[in-house]
């Protein structure tokens, strides 16, 4: 098994780049399979160096400040300074990267010439040094105690009778066989303590490494499963031995709750350096320069230092693993790390029924589960959370913003009309002026009747605009069409009627026929109501649709008049009941044109009305060829009688004909016959005399209490 | 410009009806004036129509929001709904659409025009209570000459009073302040016209 070149220790990589070129190629395809694979970290751990376990004797890569008290006394003991070095008897069973990476350097330089002996490094002579010995004092001697770490590790395939520069293993690097190939030439210069370094390398390196890395890299999984490399129990029986050789050093200081937490509950019998390999490994190193320990850490034989090989522990390998761990018992991993193993791939069909999705029905994926995210994945269920727009006023500013909005609400709020609180003289005042109005209008009506004088006598004539009235009713023959505008309120009927009903009497009588339209939605029915409550009483034979007509509403207001002016047929399109066009009856067959009538009569109750009429239609009463003018006639009620005038009295003018009022009604019928306003005019003078005296007697009261009033003020100013 | 970005259709409807019927009297095209002149009595007819839908609508609000004169609009929204069925169906010279109209509609609204006139009354009396200046003094004394010319006092013409100076204030005095309100009103309209031309004011709403 492989490992890509990217998951390698530098050291390694230099390794691998000189050995690639000569793989094998069924290897080499493995090896690129390997590196296509992504491998995990935690599997790629074991590919740094181990971190070294906890020493019995101390950290070494201390600082001098955390000696403890114990091994500066040891220290002191043996006559040194206490912040010398210490003599480092024990070195590290993990492999240093440096070193490795060093010493291989050293050995690949030297068997290229390219680096003389002398350039060594010194420590490399040492460690060479150091192999020396132990190859002189250890019988076995084939072994290299400093490569025990290499050859102790659980290789696949164990070449036993294979060196690393005897043996042929198909996957050595271009290096190794170089170096086991071709007889490295022989130094002459080369010391002394680097002569036996060639015998005992080659000798030490028993085992076969693969393309690409050490065999103890082949077991990733049980590194990566193990526990701590240094178990505590280990670490424990280790202080005990310690403590029983040395029973007055002080003991190290228990460890802490929490770290007590962090221990396995069981001790780990697996890894890439289980407890007996780690043994085995560094039996040699302990008794390397014994010479060199001063006597209490001499007597320390490795197996008192170290605990007793732990018994592995029967687990249950997991399923899948990947590969042979032979006499490595499976790890068991704690729950943290168990929730953090990566899961291989799983089937859909593995997955139950709610994981797997919904099937797709239709569309290139149709048949396909769980391809794309379920739309509850997607949409998002509640409302987002909106950004909050507020803003930062002070109080000023709230002040007046909640001002504002009480004047925004104030306005959209319907106040209910104000009770106006009278004092009890007014309201005493307003109830006695209507009730003797209430008296003095019905009194002439109902008792008294016709006690009051027409304002026209006997021998006077009427005034120029009643005059001109009477002389267009007169001028009216049998037949002739006269187009009546109904543009009067309900409000006001009782006065328009009244003037009106005169000069309409006159027209019926002088045997004109009546086309009656208004510019009022309520002009229709009032002009019903005028012609049947009035008219009728005195003409019982002039009927609707016989005698006269109702066009209806025209709509409009006063585009609706220019209309008609231009096209009377096309703005008052009407139907008689029969459904026959109303144009096409005998008396309205001949009319065309506004023209066409005979007089053309407005009752209105406001001078705008009036306007409109004069502005829209009197311009097209008059003739252009000959120059002659449809009379216009209009009867309005006494309050727009003055804005009328100006039209009236205009040269040419605009109004022929002005009956304003019942004032006005009194004259006309004082020149034909008595009507309706001979029988308002007693009721009339007699409520206008009323009035008359109250503002009159206001007045006065009223001036005289602010003069005497003023009076008085200034009287008291004075005093 | 801004305004009419911002309610380019109303605006053009409007200036081209204007500038339309303009050129209509302009170079006397009576038939394309008549056309137009249709279509505005056409669509004022169904604003009338709307106007009521809308009145309606208010008050159906109001009766559904129960406010304290939701009594009014219930009868309000009820005497709608009988008058437009029954006029609608029958017609406005049926009997019972007169009957509607001369025993409702005309009693109420003389009603108050007769509340009015007491109302005016009382206000005139009291006017030179409440103020006593030259304008107040000139408004009593030319109401009651009016008033006192237009019919009989006690069952008497007041001779001077009805024949010369009632006419001579409502014909001259009168009459030269309702010409000059209708030399402003001819000025104000050009002004207005020329207004609504140019989109400088939009009387619709836009």
């Amino acid at each position: 098994m492989g490992y890509a070149s990217d998951d390698l220790p530098d050291w390694l990589k230099d390794l691998g780049s000189s050995s690639l070129p000569s793989e094998p190629e069924p290897e080499r395809r493995a090896a690129a399979r390997a590196a296509s694979e992504p491998v995990p970290d935690w599997m790629a751990s074991p590919a740094e160096p181990p971190a070294r376990p906890e020493s019995i004797f101390g950290d070494e890569e201390e600082g001098e400040g955390d000696v403890p008290d114990w091994l500066a006394g040891i220290r002191q003991a043996e006559g040194r300074p206490p912040d010398a070095p210490p003599p480092s008897p024990i070195q590290p069973p993990a492999p240093q990267e440096t070193d490795n990476g060093d010493w291989l350097e050293s050995i690949r330089k030297r068997e290229s010439g390219s680096l003389p002996a002398s350039d060594l490094p010194a420590d490399d002579g040492d460690f060479m040094n150091r192999i020396k010995a132990m190859q002189s004092e250890d019988s076995a001697g084939d072994e290299d105690a400093s490569q025990d770490w290499l050859a102790g590790l659980p290789t696949p395939e164990p070449a036993a009778d294979a060196s690393i520069f005897g043996g042929e293993s198909p996957g050595q690097p271009d290096w190794m066989s170089g170096i086991q190939g071709e007889e490295p030439p022989p130094i002459e210069d080369k010391p002394d303590w680097l002569k036996g370094v060639g015998s005992g390398i080659g000798k030490g390196f028993t085992g076969d490494l693969p393309a690409g890395g050490p065999a103890w890299m082949d077991a990733p999984d049980a590194g990566a499963d193990d526990g701590p490399l240094w178990p505590a129990e280990e670490s424990a029986r280790a202080s005990e031995a310690v403590s029983q050789e040395f029973p007055g050093l002080p003991k190290e200081p228990a460890a802490p709750s929490w770290l007590g937490d962090l221990q396995p509950t069981e001790p780990s019998s697996g890894g890439a350096f289980t407890a007996s390999e780690f043994e085995e490994a560094t039996s040699e190193v302990f008794k390397l320069d014994s010479g060199e320990l001063p006597d209490w850490l001499a007597q320390i034989s490795p197996e008192d230092a170290l605990p007793p090989p732990v018994e592995p522990q029967p687990a249950a390998r997991p399923s899948g693993t990947p590969f042979d761990t032979g006499d490595l018992a499976p790890a068991e991993l704690p729950s943290w790390l168990q929730a953090m193993r990566p899961v291989g791939p799983v089937g859909l069909e593995d997955l139950p029924e709610a994981e797997r999705g919904e099937e797709e029905r239709i569309g290139p994926l149709a048949g396909l589960a769980g391809v794309l995210p379920a739309e509850p994945d997607i949409v998002q269920f509640g409302r987002p959370s909106s950004a909050s727009v507020g803003l930062q006023l002070n109080d000023v500013q709230r002040t007046y913003a909640v001002q504002l909005a009480q004047m925004v609400a104030a306005e959209a709020e319907a106040h209910p009309p104000r009770r106006i609180s009278l004092a009890l003289p007014q309201r005493a005042a307003r109830l006695a002026i209507a009730i003797l109005m209430l008296l003095f209008v019905a009194a002439p009506t109902y008792l008294l009747g016709n006690f009051s004088s027409l304002p026209q006598g006997p021998g006077q004539l009427p005034p120029a605009e009643i005059q001109a009235a009477l002389d267009i009713a007169n001028g009216l023959n049998a037949g002739d069409a006269v187009l009546v505008a109904v543009d009067y309120q309900p409000a006001l009927a009782g006065e328009v009627e009244a003037a009106a009903m005169g000069v309409i009497d006159h027209m019926i009588i002088q045997g004109a026929r009546l086309v009656m339209l208004s510019t009022l939605p309520t002009g229709p029915g009032q002009i019903q109501h005028f012609m049947t409550g009035t008219q009728s009483l005195n003409h019982p034979d002039y009927q609707l649709n016989s005698s006269y007509y109702n066009l209806g509403y025209l709509s409009g207001g006063s585009a609706g008049l220019l209309q008609l002016a231009n096209d009377p047929r096309a703005a008052l399109p009407v139907q008689l009941d029969d459904g026959r066009d109303v144009w096409a009856e005998p008396a309205l067959a001949a009319l065309f044109r506004l023209r066409d009538f005979k007089a053309i009569v407005v009752l209105t109750d406001d001078a705008d009305t009036a306007r409109a009429w004069v502005e829209q239609v009197q311009p097209a009463l008059v003739d252009p060829l000959s120059g002659a003018t449809t009379p216009l006639l209009v009867v309005s009620s006494a309050q727009a009688e003055p804005l009328l005038y100006p039209y009236l009295n205009n040269e040419p003018s605009q109004i022929q004909g002005l009956v304003a009022g019942l004032r006005g009604a009194a004259y006309y019928e004082a020149n034909i016959r008595e009507l309706n306003a001979r029988r308002y005019w007693d009721a009339y003078g007699a409520g206008l005399t009323l009035g008359v005296a109250t503002i009159a007697v206001g007045a006065v009261l009223g001036l005289s209490r602010n003069l005497l009033g003023g009076r008085r003020k200034t009287a008291g100013g004075r005093k | 410009m801004k305004s009419f970005m911002k309610s380019p259709v109303s605006i053009s409807v409007a200036l081209a009806g204007g500038w339309l019927i303009l050129l209509a009297y302009i170079f006397d095209l009576d038939a394309l004036r008549t056309q137009v002149l249709g279509w505005v009595v056409l669509v004022a007819a169904a604003g009338l129509l709307l106007g009521v839908l809308n009145l309606a609508a208010v008050h159906f609000g109001k009766l559904r929001s129960g406010t304290r004169n939701a009594l009014y609009s219930f009868l309000l929204i009820i005497s709608m709904f009988i008058t437009f069925v029954v006029v609608a169906t029958l017609g406005p010279g049926h009997e019972a659409s007169q009957w509607i109209f001369t025993n409702i509609q005309l009693p109420v609204e003389a009603s108050l025009m007769a509340v009015m006139a007491v109302t005016l009354v009382f206000a005139a009396a009291r006017l030179l209570s409440r103020r006593t200046d030259l304008f107040a003094i000139l408004f009593v004394v030319f109401a009651v000459i009016t008033l006192a010319g237009s019919g009989p006092l006690l069952g008497f013409n007041i001779p001077l009073v009805g024949d010369v100076l009632r006419p001579w204030v409502t014909q001259v005095l009168a009459g030269a302040g309702a010409r000059g309100i209708l030399i402003g009103v001819s000025l104000g309209t050009i002004a207005t016209g020329l207004r609504v031309l140019l989109a400088a004011d939009k009387p619709y709403g836009a």
